[in-house]
């Protein structure tokens, strides 16, 4: 009797690999000489009905007890294409697909280490998914790993469908606004957190990666800042370090300076924010407030819409509110111009989404509130927030410590760059040795 | 953990209603350039000058300013009851210049300036400037050429006069009282005269708008001199050049030197003065060097100027028409003035702390009996672009 489910297994390959044998004249009774393909046998009846679920084909035969499992998987998947996300200009483009076995080999053939291990378990109650902790052994954090595998392992629930789901179980503080988990769509980001001593976790049906530990500089990290050359990748992160102050202190910054500290506003600039704002109803900081909501309506509305009426939709959001508002005398130029850099410069940063929207609305209100005062006492708070953050026992910001300067804000030469980030595996951090 | 969080919201919520008190709408502010202050016979008299952001939109050729007259017994009640005349909140952070009526200056600022200093709303920058004449309020009449505002007229003068002849003084109001407090130096401020432009003018175009009514121009040259908290004369643009000159202050000066039968224009960019005080016969004698250093902007002689002997002629021709003139300046603080503007004092300050301690408070009494020697040195560091004068084409041959 052969047990498959139908649309996980290749019915041309049992066809031809299991049937056929069997039905020759040849066959003397003894399947393991007979069959076509790898096997296993188990006694086992859960091992057997997980093996069936997973695309294995099951085979009875005669009276025997146990029960041949071949692996003849085939069913429909995505094939490697570019994250969207994550595009880079110089840089390999694959990205991840939903398929964990091809996630692997993608790994695989960028660390061509017999010491990358690949870690099975299975989590969900319901789902059984396939999730796989990848690592280097002797170069990971043990002390990490074993926390994910622990984890892992209480992990109490029925389904688990998507990394965002199991990241979510894995994070410590679910309600800190930075994510103790870093995600990743590219193979060779994958691979090189993972030669830094994280861990990586795949998850089936995800085309994602999640790297434990993740430090906080890694959300103004590419990996396009390795491949080009160093003075320019150091500019950039420099810049996107400064994006992505504006796009989180800016509109408080902007609200707490014009309502209560004028004199450091140039008088010529003064007069036209003045001239400007005699005409519209609301106070600088409720414009600001409008004028930020608008622009994430739009921006939610932008990514559910389907494609093509999204630009249309986009044309005519930007209009209304930028053109229209200001000429109707409901926001002020200054509110929108103030928007619209701080919301340019968010999409810099996009895995901190969360960390920009809560604490720019931090700083608004601080600055709507208490003006620079606020503004400077919210930065305190929000630095302690951040020096107090740790992603499994280490501190987000390590990455600003003295031994790992040389890859943070700036990048040094490559060749310089001898030693992995310490913070994550102290004790052994000579990149070359393992 | 209860206890942590209502301690942090503790200090979270005093650190909030700490801050509410001053919060200002930019669109309710009346953001005032220029401030006049005036003291009449039945009290005192400012005058404010705002910007005036009706027509800043419609891209008008020339926005104009607002001014209000209020009235009070004292400054600070002038103030306040400016706030009668204007219908948004009086913003002081912006403004220029402090003028000074001539009369109010002679009477004495004392009073004004501890009220600038201790009121909260009003800063240390703005310039201070003495308006020349017996009608300051004329001042806000004057044409103001480029700018939208006196407060920017001045604020502009400030910039480009020192960059081109350093013949007026451009002290702020923190200038201004630091020397007030010191012993050792009199404070000086700037000068602003209404010149009129009626008979230049031309018969006048009727609807020219805001420039119709103008019937002044502003002239900014010269130093106001005080001695204490009054205004004890004025000096002219020569003698205000001196001052530069011996306080350093000199950024650049244009100065046409006479030499030979014409002249040479020299670009002094570089002067300061070397004062050193000495004890003879009971009094003080001061010994002034000063050095400067030039180039030559334009000759009108036949000299080769390129040569080595005729920059030192021309060396030796500024320093004979400088001295004179800082000489016949110093001489004016000593004798009319009786009032120490140059600083002198600090020299004998630092040369004889023990004596300066006993004679600071009389010091400007001493200073006008104390005899003063001057030098001038200079020296040419450039001759210009061309090496013959192009007079020299005309005569040999």
């Amino acid at each position: 009797m052969i047990v498959y489910v139908d649309g996980l297994a290749d019915k041309d390959l049992i066809d031809r690999d299991i049937i056929m044998p069997l039905k020759s004249p040849l066959f003397d009774g003894n399947i393991g000489l007979a069959l076509h393909a790898t096997f296993t046998e188990t006694e086992d009846l859960t091992k057997f009905t997980q093996s069936v679920l997973g695309g294995f084909v099951g085979l009875f035969y005669g009276g025997c007890s146990k029960v041949f499992l071949v692996e003849f998987r085939k069913y429909a998947m995505r094939s490697i294409e570019e994250p969207k996300a994550e595009t880079v200009v110089r840089g390999p483009k694959e990205g991840f697909n939903e398929n964990i076995r091809t996630n692997t080999s993608l790994i695989r053939r960028k660390i061509r280490n017999p010491k990358l291990v690949v870690e099975n378990v299975s989590v969900g109650k319901q789902t059984n998914t396939n999730v796989e902790l990848v690592y280097i052994s002797g170069i990971v954090n043990t002390d990490v790993l074993n926390t994910v595998r622990k984890q892992i392992s209480q992990i109490d629930a029925g389904m688990m469908l998507e990394s965002g789901q199991l990241e979510q179980y894995l994070d410590d503080n679910p309600f800190s606004p930075v994510s103790g988990v870093g995600l990743t769509q590219k193979p060779d980001v994958a691979a090189a957190r993972i030669l830094e001593g994280r861990v990586a976790v795949l998850i089936d049906g995800a085309p994602h990666a999640l790297t434990i530990p993740e430090l906080f500089i890694e959300n103004l990290h590419t990996a396009e800042d390795y491949y080009t050359r160093t003075v320019y990748s150091s500019i950039l992160r420099i810049l996107r370090l400064i994006g992505l102050f504006v796009t989180v202190m800016l509109p408080g910054l902007a609200v707490a300076i014009m309502t209560y500290n004028q004199e450091m506003i140039p008088s010529v600039f003064l007069s036209s924010i003045v001239s400007a704002m005699q005409k519209t109803p609301m106070t600088v900081s409720a414009e600001i407030l409008v004028m930020t909501i608008m622009f994430e309506l739009l921006k939610e509305a932008g990514t559910r819409l389907p494609q093509a009426v999204g630009s249309a939709i986009s044309i005519v959001g930007s209009l209304i509110v930028g053109e229209a508002a200001v000429n109707a005398g409901i926001v002020s130029e200054p509110s929108v111009i103030i928007v619209a850099i701080a919301a340019v410069s968010s999409f810099i940063v996009p895995n901190l989404n969360e960390f920009v929207l809560v604490y720019r609305g931090f700083f608004w209100l601080m600055g709507s509130m208490m003006g620079l005062i606020g503004i400077g006492s919210g930065f305190v708070l929000m630095l302690t927030q951040l020096i107090s953050e740790k992603s499994y026992g280490i501190p987000i910001l390590s990455s600003f410590s003295k031994n790992e300067i040389k890859d943070s804000f700036i990048r040094f030469p490559l060749k310089t760059m001898k030693c992995r980030p310490s913070s994550i595996e102290k004790r052994n951090i000579k990149r070359e040795g393992a | 953990m209860l206890k942590k969080t209502g301690l942090l919201l503790a200090i979270f919520l005093s650190l909030i209603s700490a801050g509410c008190w001053n919060k200002k709408e930019p669109k309710d502010l009346a953001i005032a350039e220029s401030v006049l202050y005036d003291r009449t016979a039945d009290g005192c008299r400012i005058v404010t000058e705002f910007m005036d952001l009706k027509g800043s939109s419609e891209k008008e050729s020339k926005a104009s300013n607002t001014t209000v007259i209020s009235q009070g017994s004292t400054y600070r009640d002038a103030v306040t009851n400016s706030a009668n005349s204007i219908n948004k909140a009086i913003y002081g952070g912006h403004v220029y210049v402090r003028f000074l009526s001539e009369a109010t200056a002679r009477q004495g600022i004392a009073g004004l300036l501890d009220f600038v200093l201790r009121d909260h709303l009003t800063d240390e920058t703005p310039l201070i400037m003495v308006v020349k004449g017996d009608d300051p309020l004329s001042i806000y009449q004057c044409d103001t050429g480029l700018s939208d505002s006196v407060g920017v007229y001045i604020k502009g003068s400030s910039v480009s006069q020192t960059k081109a002849t350093s013949t007026s003084v451009f002290p702020t109001t923190l200038d201004f009282v630091k020397d007030f407090l010191s012993d050792a130096k009199q404070p000086v401020a700037g000068v602003v005269n209404i010149v009129s432009t009626e008979e230049e003018k031309p018969s006048g175009n009727p609807d020219g708008g805001s420039s119709s009514g103008k019937s002044g121009r502003i002239l900014v040259e010269g130093l106001a001199a005080f001695r204490d908290d009054k205004l004890v004369g004025f000096f002219n643009a020569e003698e205000t050049r001196a001052y530069n000159i011996i306080l350093g202050e000199v950024r650049t000066a244009v100065i046409s030197v006479p030499f030979l039968n014409s002249y040479v224009v020299c670009e002094v960019t570089k002067a300061a003065a070397d004062i050193t005080a000495k004890i003879e016969n009971n009094g003080f004698t001061f010994n002034v060097k000063i050095k400067a250093s030039m180039r030559i902007l334009a000759n009108a002689t036949e000299e080769d100027i390129s040569e080595a002997d005729a920059t030192t002629k021309i060396e030796k021709a500024f320093n004979e028409y400088l001295l004179p003139q800082i000489a016949s300046a110093v001489e004016k603080a000593q004798r009319e003035f009786k009032s120490d503007i140059f600083g002198f004092g600090k020299s004998v300050h630092k040369q004889y702390p023990d004596k300066w301690k006993k004679i600071r408070t009389e010091w400007d009494d001493i200073f006008s009996k104390s005899a003063v020697t001057i030098s001038v040195e200079s020296s040419v560091y450039q001759t210009g672009e061309i090496r013959d004068s192009l007079l020299s084409e005309f005569s040999e041959d």
